[in-house]
């Protein structure tokens, strides 16, 4: 059986994104909800997103009646197995520096949620997207403590 | 002419395939230098850390402007595959068809969850034994996995049609990664190493996992075709540490393999 402790789920909810009102807007034929500077040094994590319930929770049914239009995986790299810097991210790069970024480079995650957004918001307007993050896998050489739900901005994207 | 290998579902094998299969990589588990077990998946995480996952496409920080998930993971397959066959000739990948409605099922195949084979010698698809004496902290230990145990599920079917349904290819790169993802994690669960990247490749069940996913784009590329929307800066990009580019890694016949869903053959 495995043993290792694991980080409590944690939950995230944003500020209002706005999804347009304009009914030539609302035509989309396909939604993206993109997470950008997203962390992925330590533990691998499932990230279910729910509209306009920030009370969702990793008991909280998977359901649209609950706000639930899908989710991201992350595969985490799992600690650091290196020597002391090893996984610091360079703040700068030297102009003649053609390395490839570095491993632990903040990565986009997207997940398309088209048909969700189209039921749940077919007015359009303001929402707020709660992102529920929740451990799938890890190592013993993961923190426990860890932070891991990590990002730097969502945004919404629609093509038509 | 040589026969391209043909890959095949893990639980379509038949007890001679399966028997090459764990030869090679009983044979490789033995080696101690570059051609060995160690060695190759060395080179995804712990130590030489050379895999490309998630594109890093977006507003901060070094960028690339397309997804080498799926070429480098071909070429690296490719070149493992080259490692077993030294050992066992006939031998050849095989991919773990993991996609299932069912959140509840066991879906590691018994090939790769089996203690012993056949002939009771222990199976070298259940575990590997990772060695890197340099790595901080040290790595000496049997490789381990936990199927299920961090909750979620396996992508189902429809999941797995949705995604071969894109038609564009840095989308469809993009969302067969979030696949991948989640099944890295559900089979590793709580302390397995397929859950994280540093040592996901020192467990056998990786290779099945990948040779799935390799499996996906082909079918994909049979649907859209081989080079569709990748662009000439892409096609261009060298596969680090592989001697190919993305444009050499396009068309799996002329790499000398291919899909098969079922063979049959008789001696004439």
């Amino acid at each position: 059986m495995a043993q290792i402790p694991t980080p409590e789920p944690m939950v995230y909810t944003s500020k209002p994104l706005h999804l347009p009102t304009d009914p030539v807007e609302l035509e989309y034929t396909r939604a993206d909800l993109e997470f950008h500077g997203l962390d992925h040094s330590e533990w691998s994590f499932e990230g279910e997103l729910f509209i306009n319930n920030p009370k969702a929770d990793a008991k909280t049914a998977k359901s649209l009646d609950n706000g639930y239009v899908g989710s991201f995986h992350v595969f985490g790299h799992g600690g650091c197995y290196g020597n002391e810097g090893h996984c610091e991210i360079p703040a700068q790069r030297r102009a003649f520096d053609r390395r490839r970024p570095h491993h632990l480079t903040p990565i986009v995650k997207t997940v398309i949620v088209t048909n969700g957004l189209k039921k749940l918001l077919p007015k359009g307007g303001d929402f707020t997207v709660t992102v529920v993050g929740i451990v799938r896998g890890g190592t013993e050489d993961c923190d426990p403590k860890s932070r891991f739900l990590q990002f730097e901005k969502i945004r919404l994207v629609t093509h038509r | 002419m040589a026969s391209p290998t043909l890959r095949q579902s893990v639980t379509g094998l038949s007890d001679q395939a399966l028997a090459d299969l764990r030869k090679a990589i009983t044979g490789m588990q033995a080696l101690t230098d570059n051609r060995g077990f160690n060695y190759q998946a060395g080179i995804h995480g712990v130590n030489q850390h050379k895999c490309w996952h998630h594109n890093t496409l977006g507003d901060n920080g070094p960028t690339l402007t397309y997804p080498l998930f799926l070429p480098w993971h071909r070429a690296y397959l490719l070149q493992f595959e080259q490692a077993m066959q030294d050992i066992a000739p006939t031998s050849a990948l095989a991919w773990w068809d993991w996609r299932t409605d069912d959140p509840n099922a066991d879906q590691v195949p018994a090939a790769y969850s089996d203690a012993q084979d056949p002939d009771g010698n222990p199976n070298p698809l259940l575990k590997s034994h990772i060695d890197y004496p340099n790595a901080r902290p040290k790595l000496n230990r049997d490789t381990r996995r936990f199927p299920g145990t961090g909750g979620g599920s396996l992508p189902t079917p429809g999941d797995v049609n949705q995604v071969l349904g894109i038609s564009d290819f840095f989308t469809f790169s993009d969302q067969a990664e979030g696949l991948h993802d989640q099944v890295h994690g559900w089979t590793g669960g709580n302390g397995g190493d397929m859950a994280v990247v540093n040592v996901a490749a020192f467990d056998p069940i990786f290779w099945a996992h990948h040779t799935m996913i390799d499996r996906l784009w082909w079918q994909w590329q049979q649907q859209y075709g081989p080079a569709t929307g990748i662009t000439t800066e892409m096609l261009n990009a060298v596969l680090d540490p592989f001697p190919q580019k993305v444009s050499d890694v396009l068309y799996v016949e002329a790499l000398g393999y291919s899909y098969a869903a079922t063979t049959s053959e008789v001696p004439a």
